[in-house]
């Protein structure tokens, strides 16, 4: 029994060791974009390999970006393999290359993410459009910003808080998470997830015809939707003597009479069609 | 149908290859003296194409041996070829500088700098050309040699400054005392270097390894910039803040705002700086054994 609990502490503190290790400093650096028309429409446009994208809008009139990275520890790696590097450390700390071009208040930003992880938090004036996105070991956040959106993630969330206009949000394994104050009218929209939830809060009022899907989930909603019925559609086509069969197995319904198109989809998780209070 | 033309265009690829059946060979041999001798005396060679192999001796002349070559598909292209290029040579007295002399050449020398320009934009020349170098140099002579195309840049044995270029090939300093610059594009860069730098340096390529060897009193302050390598040592070293630069710059497309933080260590006491950039290629910084 001893001896167990000794086992016990030891990997406790080995526990503790490597919580320290991960612990890890990080690089931050700040880049201050100024707006050729400041006070007019614009656009950021930003893909990241690896990290989180946060976007808030304020109220000024300048991009303003802050980038943290984690620092990296210098490793020592035997490479035997190679005689050339035989008993030489590995240095890995890692470069850090941030750039953004503006050109007519489109804000173009760059970095070498596919490297190492950047995580960027980003302040653009309130009404500004953008098409953010990132793939590995991060998030995409947009809060309180009015324009066109459009915010991609592969393996990771998506969260739109408090945003108005037009929204094309997917991702693949993680949450899509919408809340929309106001929206455009005549402008289609879409939310899709794969392996997650797609929760979308929209206002009472919204004019659309949804189109829904989740393969192995269910679809709720508050809203009161008038749902086409029986609506399948086979899709028969006969090319060049192959004959395929198509059935689109969405639910078709409209909100308040119908409108554009607003697609929900997911394959597995559910759909929550919320009415904004 | 598909066939046949294919077929064609094969026969006509292959016809229009060239075959340089026409070659010129000629051997260039120049003693060669620096009037003023001093520790400012230097060797410029500013070659196209061909290899350049330099070696310090115990001696005051400079001896230049080249093997110059043309080749062409006919005798008239030949012909062209031999009245075209030639070797141009300036002995200023303290310097002395060696270069492809063509109509395509440009030579500058601006309050002592020297720009050498090679433009042949205005038609394609119908000849290949080469020049060989093989030199040998008093060790006290600064270098600065550079070519671009077919061959490597090889230094052994100096006891002064060397900056060496090469665009596609490989530039190798064996036992050299002091580097300013070893740079390339699509070659590995490797120097052993013998007396501990006392002077800033600087190593590039873009598809290659850097490979440095230097004494183990070595005091630098090391920076390094890569896409796709890594860096690799056997010195002590001292992880230092990362050096940022911030830069902006308009242009047609608008401004463009960057932040470039790289990677920043010390070794020894720091005295001099060191940098090295690769996109696709390692760094490797070793102890001399």
């Amino acid at each position: 029994m001893k001896t167990f609990r000794k086992i016990v502490t030891t990997t406790g503190t080995f526990l503790i060791l490597g919580l320290l290790l991960v612990a890890q400093e990080t690089n931050k650096e700040e880049l201050t974009i100024p707006l050729s028309n400041p006070g007019q429409p614009g656009k950021l446009e930003c893909g990241l390999v690896s990290g989180s994208i946060k976007i808030t809008g304020y109220s000024g009139n300048e991009i303003h970006i802050v980038a943290t990275q984690p620092v990296k520890k210098v490793k020592i790696e035997k490479e035997a393999s190679d005689p050339d590097k035989a008993g030489l450390k590995k240095i890995t700390t890692s470069s850090f290359n941030l750039s953004a071009e503006e050109n007519n208040n489109v804000v173009e930003v760059h970095s070498n993410s596919w490297r190492s992880a950047i995580n960027l938090e980003i302040e653009v004036p309130q009404q500004f459009s953008l098409d953010v996105g990132t793939v590995n070991n991060g998030t995409v956040t947009i809060d309180n910003v009015e324009g066109t959106i459009e915010a991609s993630n592969v393996n990771g969330s998506v969260t739109l808080t408090n945003v108005s206009g037009s929204v094309i949000t997917n991702t693949v394994n993680g949450k899509v998470l919408v809340i929309m104050n106001r929206i455009d009218a005549d402008t289609p929209m879409s939310f899709v997830s794969f392996n997650g939830d797609v929760d979308v809060t929209l206002p009472g009022s919204v004019n659309a015809s949804a189109k829904m899907k989740s393969s192995s989930g269910d679809i709720y909603t508050d809203f009161e939707v008038d749902f086409e019925k029986k609506k399948t559609r086979v899709d028969e086509s006969d090319e060049e003597g192959v004959y395929q069969v198509s059935i689109d197995e969405y639910v078709y319904g409209n909100l308040n009479g119908g409108g554009p198109e607003f697609v929900f989809k997911t394959h597995h998780g559910d759909i929550y069609l919320r009415k904004k209070k | 149908m598909i066939r046949i033309t294919f077929l064609l265009i094969l026969l006509v690829g292959v016809s229009f290859a060239p075959k340089l059946n026409e070659e010129h060979m000629e051997k260039i041999s120049k003693q060669l003296t620096f009037e003023k001798i001093s520790s400012q005396n230097i060797l410029i060679i500013k070659n196209i194409s061909g290899s350049i192999s330099v070696e310090g001796y115990q001696g005051d002349q400079v001896l230049v041996d080249i093997n110059k070559l043309i080749k062409a598909e006919n005798k008239t292209d030949l012909d062209e070829g031999i009245k075209d290029i030639s070797l141009g040579l300036i002995n200023t007295g303290d310097s002395i500088l060696l270069y492809t002399d063509s109509p395509y050449a440009t030579l500058t020398r601006k309050n002592g700098k020297i720009s050498y320009q090679w433009d042949n934009d205005y038609g394609d020349i119908d000849y290949d050309f080469s020049f060989d170098y093989t030199v040998k140099i008093p060790f006290g002579t600064q270098l600065n040699v550079s070519t671009v195309n077919d061959g490597d840049v090889r230094i052994t044995d100096t006891k002064s400054t060397v900056r060496a270029g090469n665009v596609n090939g490989s530039v190798y300093l064996e036992k050299v005392s002091a580097v300013s610059k070893a740079s390339t594009v699509n070659g590995v860069v490797e120097c052993e270097i013998i007396a501990k730098p006392d002077k800033n340096c600087s190593f590039n390529t873009i598809n290659g390894d850097i490979k440095i060897v230097v004494p183990s009193d070595l005091s630098a302050d090391v920076t390094y910039k890569t896409m796709n390598g890594d860096f690799y040592t056997n010195f002590d070293i001292e992880i230092l803040p990362f050096k940022v630069k911030r830069t902006e710059d308009k242009s047609k497309s608008g401004t463009t705002y960057k932040i470039e933080r790289n990677p920043n260590f010390r070794i020894g006491g720091g005295d001099v700086n060191m940098k090295f950039r690769t996109i696709n290629g390692d760094m490797i910084l070793k102890k001399t054994k």
